[in-house]
């Protein structure tokens, strides 16, 4: 990111190009500070009204700007005169401004997009003005990873002295409203960053002067450029960290840790209670994950996970959603969460229930859109004594006849209860259940007693 | 006018300084959080720390910069002097040669601040009477010919933490009713709550010197 203040000698501005747009001749500045460099477009007009503001407010001399031509300024020739006039006098403006750097000037140049101190004005300014109606309203702010590495820049390296404003810049605002936020999102990108050749994936984040309190979410960040989680073990209740190609959990968990092959006891993530993983690359559920023990809900929809593991040392874990993984089996179940209560693996390519059976505290299971042929790999989820919600369409199974009253049969006399595909039985299907279970016990020769314990 | 958690009145900046491991940054912590950290670790740069704090019926929003008492940061912190109302110079009852520094401490506060500054000596874990090796009636001498206030205090008890931050509010929120702080001075440390979005600092500033003067 752009510092001007510490690169004053290395800035480079020339216009290099014209380019006509709905009839109009836009001129391409492209500015260059140290390594970073970004283009911003004016068409003259735009030229000439900075031009006049900066005469009646900073003593600019009046007569460097190019003249206005109104008769035959569509000439490739007269275009390319006027190209390299203005590009002359953006060169003389800056050498004129650039200890004071008007806000005018700032805006017209683009340095409040890509330069630390003047994004951070802005930022301040904003947070000071509308700081107090986003606590009062959403208490939540969208930053862009530039914007925290201005801020962690800026608080490492000695303050600048511009003059462009009565005030020096001041971060209290940024921090203050930081501090006080319930959720603070961080998007990112691994694109150039609008019109320059910054790449936001590549700055550093830096959370430690912030005091996150509640939720911290992540989108499209890169992991590995978390250099510090700052307070955010502590504090954090929801954490979420999606479209990031994150390959395993310790990568988040231990994003700011060099070697990660050991849990340790300040690694802890004490209060978190909510997990969304979604959307990324993990190819299972990693041990990293008992770093997190007061987990609640844990969300790992859309990632490439094929097994269920062990997350045995999360006793308070009742909210496991997997959706749209890579999961064909899933044997004895409860030996890896056994005090699930709501369980979603819709989407993936399981063939049996029987891995369920001894779920015992499970109230939700959403086994939607998996590969369930047969309506006997169905029968222990009857014996579920809390299950009430299960979703099963979009299997073969779901199609074949009287899947319905086949399924609410395997609940005996709860099958009333059931949502069965978000529905209950209705009467019909009712009465057909208890004709079946009666036909059944008849075949069995059992007595009426026995099957009315729900035991077979 | 509504009474909730985001009225306040005033905003208030304040640094604290000081050699490095008096203290700064768990008084700063006990103040806003009540808490002692007894393991903290080195400030690099500065720190941010905010609290609601009320003084004659008026809220008033406390800025406080904690500054690394490190020497290579000097530069770094002596950007956050000049937009201080308020000043702690904090030293270490245990160690001497942490009060022996307060003159260069209170040298660059007097050059880098306002006149209007107020500026609190804090001698910090005084819980540690036992390793003293600064007396209370020799620091004491030495802010009444400087003109501060002070107390000692302990960042890890909680004594007379509250206090200072107190007072040092006190006293600026004097300075503002005796009109010899002008708040609309650009470095003077004190601004009005921002009251609605869109409205810049100026014209908030102007009208709440109107009301002021009508009542
Ligand atoms: N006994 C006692 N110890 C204290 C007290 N205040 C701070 N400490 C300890 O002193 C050490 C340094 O405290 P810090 O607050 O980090 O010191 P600092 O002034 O912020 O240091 P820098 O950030 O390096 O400038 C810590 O180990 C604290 O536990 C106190 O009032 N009593
Ligand atoms: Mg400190």
């Amino acid at each position: 990111m752009a510092c001007l203040w510490s690169n004053s000698n290395e800035v480079l501005i020339q216009i290099p190009l014209t380019e006509e747009i709905d009839n109009v001749t836009f001129y391409q500045i492209s500015v260059k500070v140290g390594e970073i460099k970004w283009n911003v477009k004016h068409r003259y007009s735009e030229f000439y009204n900075l031009h006049n503001q900066l005469i009646t407010d900073h003593g600019v001399s009046k007569d460097i700007l190019p003249s206005k031509k109104v008769i035959g300024n569509k000439s490739e020739p007269f275009i390319e005169n006027r190209r390299k006039a203005l590009e002359k006098y953006v060169q003389k403006i800056f050498i004129f401004l650039r200890q004071t750097m008007p806000k005018i000037f700032v805006d017209f140049l683009d340095f409040h997009l890509y330069d630390i101190y003047f994004l951070l004005q802005d930022l301040s300014l904003l947070c000071f003005t509308k700081g107090d109606l986003i606590l009062s309203s959403s208490r939540v702010y969208s930053f862009k990873p530039i914007e925290l590495y201005a801020i962690n820049e800026f608080l490492k390296s000695p303050a600048p002295n511009f003059t462009n404003s009565s005030k020096q810049l001041d971060l209290g605002p940024i921090l203050d409203l930081c501090s006080q936020l319930d959720a603070f999102i961080i998007h990112g990108c691994y694109n150039d960053y609008l019109k320059s050749n910054i790449i936001l994936n590549k700055l550093p984040i830096d959370l430690s002067p912030f005091k996150i309190q509640k939720g911290l979410y992540l989108s499209n960040v890169s992991l590995d450029m978390v250099t510090s989680l700052g307070n955010a073990r502590e504090t954090v209740t929801t954490l979420e960290v999606v479209f990031s190609n994150v390959k395993r959990i310790s990568d988040i968990l231990q994003c700011d840790i060099l070697h990660k092959n050991t849990l340790e006891e300040s690694q802890k993530w004490k209060v978190l209670e909510t997990l969304d993983l979604s959307n990324n690359n993990l190819m299972d559920i990693d041990e990293s994950i008992n770093l997190a023990k007061n987990l609640k809900h844990l969300i790992l929809d859309n990632n490439y996970i094929s097994t269920v593991s062990d997350l045995t040392q999360l006793p308070n874990l009742e909210n496991l959603s997997i959706e749209n993984n890579l999961i064909t089996v899933c044997n004895d179940l409860h030996r890896k969460i056994g005090n699930i209560k709501t369980l979603n693996l819709s989407l993936n390519n399981i063939v049996t229930g029987k891995g369920f059976y001894k779920l015992y505290s499970l109230e939700t299971l959403n086994l939607s859109s998996n590969k369930i042929t047969n309506i006997e790999e169905l029968e222990c989820l009857g014996r579920l004594p809390c299950l009430e919600y299960l979703v099963l369409n979009g299997n073969n199974v779901s199609s074949s006849i009287d899947y319905r009253v086949k399924v609410l049969e395997f609940f005996g006399e709860r099958a009333a209860d059931i949502y069965l595909d978000n529905e209950k039985p209705s009467e019909a299907e009712l009465d057909k259940v208890s004709i079946l279970s009666a036909l059944r016990i008849v075949k069995e020769g059992k007595t009426p007693d026995l099957s009315m314990n729900g035991s077979s | 006018m509504s009474t909730g958690p985001y009225n306040y009145s005033y905003i208030f900046k304040y640094i604290i300084i000081g050699d490095m491991g008096v203290g700064k940054s768990c008084l700063l912590h006990q103040f806003t959080e009540k808490k002692f950290m007894a393991d903290c670790p080195h400030t690099i740069g500065v720190e941010f720390g905010t609290r609601i704090i009320e003084v004659s019926g008026q809220k008033i929003k406390l800025q406080i910069w904690d500054t690394a008492g490190q020497e290579r940061f000097r530069a770094v912190t002596r950007s956050y002097y000049r937009g201080a109302a308020g000043a702690l110079m904090v030293y270490d009852i245990t160690r001497r040669s942490t009060y022996n520094h307060l003159s260069s401490w209170l040298t660059d506060t007097r050059n880098l601040t306002n006149p209007s500054t107020v500026i609190f000596l804090i001698g910090n874990k005084c819980d540690l009477e036992g390793q003293r090796d600064v007396t209370y009636e020799e620091a004491s001498k030495f802010a009444e010919e400087n003109g501060l206030l002070f107390v000692e205090a302990s960042a890890k008890t909680g004594d007379n933490v509250e206090e200072a931050f107190l007072e040092t509010a006190k006293k600026i929120y004097q300075s503002i009713q005796d009109g010899r702080l002008d708040l609309n001075a650009a470095e003077s440390g004190v601004q009005h709550k921002p009251s609605q979005p869109g409205r810049n600092n100026l014209s908030n500033d102007q009208q709440a010197n109107k009301d002021n003067c009508a009542c």
